[in-house]
Order: structure tokens, then sequence, then C-alpha cells
């Protein structure tokens, strides 16, 4: 077993459910100093539709490029089922849903359907992702779009 | 009652928290297996959609059916969880369910709004579902949608 108290172990399943709530506001905000400080350095990303992150600072520059200028996004997470391999490693698993707006126009381009399956760590004290993969369930472009509206 | 201390309470709610995850999950991902296995035999099923099942075969058989041609998304929020016993809680959670499905070549959709009604026990060490009604106080749909659906084949 993971040789946790169940104290301890409800304090370290706080402390990652804290982890992801400041990573979906960090993502919305485009607050990308804090956004990295979430992640190991040596975490990995692989989401559908796009090469594997295989570095933090790799994810950043990238995130950055899809979503820095010209999109507002929105994501929101649901219902966490997260398992301990020891006090220091955990796996989660997390319902999500997401929006992606030109900020310009305000056009709704893309509304998501998925699951994120993340890894974390705790390292000098502090829990912190090290891998995460996003799988989708549904993706539906432009789903406002006059064409769809006829639908 | 048989009273929960603080952390004892802390851990059941942890766990039927859990069961909800991993009940949304493998509903939207159609893992049967993992479906059925978070419900107990006796369970019973109340959705105004189709109706009262009196076990989780039953319910499995039924939910298979009416789900395998959907796509569906379940997100469940904010529980009000109370415990009868320390071996038997009633949870009340809000809901937003969305299901696409093609027909005649076009997308449709139901979208709707509602809370879960549940009884789940502890049995053998373990928390399952014994109930779940689903009221629904808000539903839209796609124009000319039909629901529950007919499915092209």
């Amino acid at each position: 077993m993971t040789g946790m108290s169940d104290i301890e172990y409800l304090l370290a399943l706080e402390e990652i459910k804290l982890l992801k709530a400041r990573r979906d506001q960090a993502i919305d905000t485009k607050n990308w100093a804090l956004y990295r400080s979430l992640h190991a350095d040596d975490h990995i990303s692989h989401n559908d539709g796009h090469p594997r992150w295989e570095t933090a600072d790799v994810m950043i520059e990238s995130v950055k490029a899809l979503l820095d200028k010209g999109r507002t996004t929105v994501h929101h997470s649901h219902t966490p089922d997260i398992t301990f391999e020891s006090a220091t490693k955990a796996k989660g698993i997390w319902g999500m849903e997401d929006y992606i707006f030109d900020s310009e126009t305000e056009e709704l381009l893309i509304h998501g359907f998925g699951f994120y399956h993340e890894n974390y760590e705790k390292r000098d004290g502090k829990w912190l992702f090290t891998w995460r993969q996003l799988k989708r369930t549904h993706v539906r472009n432009y789903p406002e779009a006059a064409s769809q509206r006829q639908g | 009652m048989d009273a929960l201390s603080g952390i004892e309470k802390l851990m059941a709610l942890d766990a039927i928290e859990r069961l909800k995850a991993q009940r949304d999950r493998a509903a939207d991902t159609k893992d049967w297996a993992l479906y059925e296995s978070l419900h107990a035999p006796d369970h019973v099923s109340e959705n105004g959609d189709y109706g009262r099942w009196t076990s989780a075969a039953e319910m499995i058989a039924n939910v298979k059916r009416s789900m395998e041609s959907l796509v569906t998304l379940h997100h469940s929020h904010t529980p009000i969880i109370e415990f009868e016993t320390s071996t038997r809680a009633r949870c009340i959670w809000a809901m937003e369910g969305m299901s696409f499905w093609q027909h005649s070549g076009q997308e449709r959709w139901f979208h709707a709004f509602g809370h879960y009604f549940e009884t789940c026990e502890k049995r053998d060490g373990r928390w399952v579902y014994t109930s779940r009604s689903l009221k629904y106080y808000h539903t839209r749909r796609s124009p000319g949608a039909e629901w529950p659906p007919k499915i092209d084949q």
C-alpha cells in the first residue's frame, strides 16, 4: 500500500485537487508563469491531435503558440478519480469540457469533451504534474456556425 | 446510528465521490464492465426517459442499448451526501448531460440539466450504488431532434 495514514491521504488529495484548479485557472487567464510552476521540468504532455511535448518548457511554448494570442479558452474539470501509488506518486482521471473562442470575432471555434489522464509527483515537498494526456470523447467544431443552426 | 468519526466520514465521502467519478466516466467511455461493477446486484434505477429497472443486470442491458449509438457527456457537480448509517448514504448531485447522434447525416443533440438522487451502501468493505433516479428540470434539443432518439443504423 501507499504507507499513508488517512489524514495524510486526505491532505495529499486536496493538494492534487488544488494543483488541478490552479492549472485550469492558469491556462484560462494565460498566467504562463503559474502554469509552468505547476509542472515538473521533465513533464510530458500528450494530447489528441498534437505531437508529444517532452519537457515542461516545450509544453509551455507550444501552449502559448496555440492559445496566447487571439483565443479565449474555458477549461472545466470535474469529478476526479485519484489513486496513489505511494506517498509521493499518484495518478488521476478528470472529466473535462472546454470551449475555445476567437477573441476578436467571439466565434465559438471548439466545444469539446473528454478525460484528462495525469500523473503527479511530490518533489521537494510540492505536488507537480509529471505527465498529462487528454483523451477526447467528442469535439464540436464551429457548433454555432450558421450551417449548423439549420440542422 | 453507528457514528462515523470525522476522519472516517471524510474517507467515506471521498470514496462516494470517486464512485460518482467512475460512474460518469464509465458511461461516457462506454466501459460497461466498470459501470456494472459500481452497482449492487439489487440496484434500482428510475429515469424518466426509460422507466424503472430493478436489478443491475437489467440496468446494464438497457443502458448499453440506449447509449451505444450516442456520444454522451455526464458532468456531476456539488454533491450533497448524507449518511443514514456508517455504511449507508443518500446523495444528490447537480448534473448536466449532453447526447449527440446522427440523423439523416446531420448531428442532433439533447442537452439536459437536473439532479441525480442516489443511495449507496458499503458492502464487503466497498461503496456501491443501490439506487439512482435522475430528474431533469430543463432540457433543450437541436431543431427536429426526437428524444430518446431514432438512430441511423
